[in-house]
């Protein structure tokens, strides 16, 4: 049978000692001789590991790095806002207008250290012409904890008070988001809850071109003008940023000075000795016959011996309300 | 603190994955693949012996072979199933070897005839003529007469239909008749 033929053929086919052998050894090399080890080397495991470590510290770094944690507003006209990492590094960057946009176009501060970031900006804004001698700086910081906030609050008035008058501040995370709702960086916006708790009737727009000077002013105006007691309140509610203390101070006490004023003419049985303050003896008989004669009239006439009073004051009274318009005025920037 | 927490878990269920692939990887031991290497080298040697040509290709798939048995998890039901395993095994090496690019763009320094010259003449007769079959025919040659596997067992193990190794059965008898001018296939 040619069955058989090929059977005896192939059966003197034999695999040679020699390629057994081979294969037991390429088996040992590659099983690591029958360990129960991992047919993956130690070192590959190692790469992957490392690998897998780089990627997390990375990410992590990145996280730490790249996401702010707190912010700060600057504003002059110019509205900026930067993002400072947990290294006090600027890492984002937002204008609010125009102003700010030309100024930061031709700024990079990014990965700055956030002072001599402010540093940066608030220079090229004395040279472009937004920041005299005397216009306010808001500076606002929000999101820190309060340790830090207060860190780089005193911080940052050091480094700008050689540029204006600085307004530092701090507010929440709330705050500034809902600053950010309005379109404006958080010291524009705590300006502006401040103009419209004065006057309800102002909007965002109203303010929307105006530079902190200007609205400065205009709290000044109205709260010289309404009601001088809001002035001191506001005055001590932005204490806690204290930039120019010692104008703050003189606003307190003249605006205190003032308030005593109209409160003592408001009142008619203690108005005999605001007059006799004021140093006027022949009014003070004309009221007190007036007060006695008519009590219809005492009202009105009351009125008219207060603008006496105010006539004869003069040297007192328009100093104290000059006083008041310039040191309020004062006040309103230096807080 | 949390890249720190999150680094310390990774790496612990990365371990934990290892010492499970550690476990699945290695599945037979020294003996076993030993035993399986004294009983299938002949044949492993036969199958590569009418595909390849040289012997560092054999050497391959040997290697091949028997690192795939070492790292596979399969369980032979019988001494049958383990050697169409085995047979089948093989066979892919072989057709992965002989399609890989290196080997389809390169010559050998030397043709390999196997251990044809030491045969008696007879037989190297017999094996250049079924080596001369075209290559589809060769392997139902060698199951069949070799190994004696019946044309549905061949088509199991080759993954053909039953009626193509009939086909491929009668046409290589044929070839080989005309070859080896016998009488009896």
């Amino acid at each position: 049978m040619s069955d058989r033929r090929l059977k005896e053929a192939f059966d003197n086919i034999h695999a040679d000692e020699q390629m057994k052998r081979h294969t037991q050894e390429f088996l040992a090399r590659k099983t690591g001789g029958y360990r129960r080890g991992s047919a993956v080397p130690y070192w590959r495991m190692a790469a992957a590991m490392a690998c897998l470590l780089f990627v997390l510290f990375g990410s992590g770094g990145w996280f730490l790095f790249f996401i702010p944690v707190s912010s700060i507003s600057v504003d002059v006209n110019p509205s900026v806002e930067l993002g400072v990492n947990r290294f006090d590094r600027v890492v984002t960057v937002e204008t609010y207008n125009d102003d700010g946009q030309d100024i930061m176009s031709s700024l990079n501060v990014r990965f700055m250290d956030y002072r001599d970031a402010l540093d940066k900006i608030l220079d090229l804004e004395s040279r472009e012409a937004y920041l005299a001698e005397d216009s306010c700086i808001a500076i606002t910081v929000s999101g820190a904890a309060e340790g830090k906030q207060r860190e780089m609050l005193a911080c940052l008035h050091t480094c700008a008070s050689s540029y204006g008058n600085v307004h530092c501040s701090s507010g929440s995370h709330g705050e500034a988001e809902a600053a950010h709702a309005a379109g404006m960086t958080l010291g524009r916006y705590q300006a502006f809850l401040e103009l419209q708790a004065l006057d309800p009737s102002v909007t965002t727009e109203d303010i929307e071109g105006l530079t902190m000077n200007q609205i400065w002013d205009w709290i000044g105006e109205l709260g010289g003008n309404t009601d001088n007691s809001v002035q001191g309140g506001n005055a001590a509610h932005h204490g806690t940023g204290h930039g120019c203390g010692g104008h703050h101070g003189t606003a307190g006490s003249d605006s205190g000075a003032a308030q005593e004023n109209t409160g003592l003419s408001d009142g008619d049985s203690v108005q005999d000795e605001a007059d006799t303050e004021n140093g006027t003896a022949q009014q003070n008989a004309a009221d007190t016959e007036n007060g006695t004669a008519q009590q219809d009239t005492a009202g009105t006439e009351n009125g008219t011996a207060q603008q006496d009073t105010a006539g004869t004051q003069n040297g007192t009274a328009v100093q104290n309300g000059g006083g008041c318009g310039q040191n309020g005025h004062h006040g309103g920037h230096g807080h | 603190m949390a890249a720190v927490t999150a680094v310390i878990t990774a790496a612990a269920i990365m371990a934990a994955d290892t010492t499970d692939k550690r476990r699945g990887s290695i599945v037979r031991s020294e003996q076993e693949v030993n035993r399986a290497l004294e009983k299938y080298a002949d044949t492993i040697q036969r199958l590569c012996m009418i595909h390849l040509k040289n012997y560092h290709d054999t050497e391959d798939i040997f290697q091949t072979v028997f690192l795939k048995y070492v790292l596979s998890s399969v369980v032979f039901e019988n001494a049958e199933h383990e050697k169409a395993w085995f047979i089948r095994v093989t066979l892919n090496a072989c057709k992965d070897l002989l399609k890989s690019f290196f080997h389809s763009h390169t010559v050998p320094l030397e043709e390999w005839t196997g251990q044809m010259e030491d045969q008696v003449p007879e037989h190297s007769e017999v094996l250049a003529a079924v080596l001369s079959l075209p290559v589809k025919y060769r392997n139902v040659v060698y199951l069949h007469y070799y190994e004696d596997y019946s044309a549905a067992e061949i088509g199991r193990i080759l993954g053909k239909n039953v009626n193509t190794v009939y086909t491929l059965l009668t046409r290589s008898k044929k070839l080989l008749k005309e070859k080896l001018g016998g009488e009896g296939f």
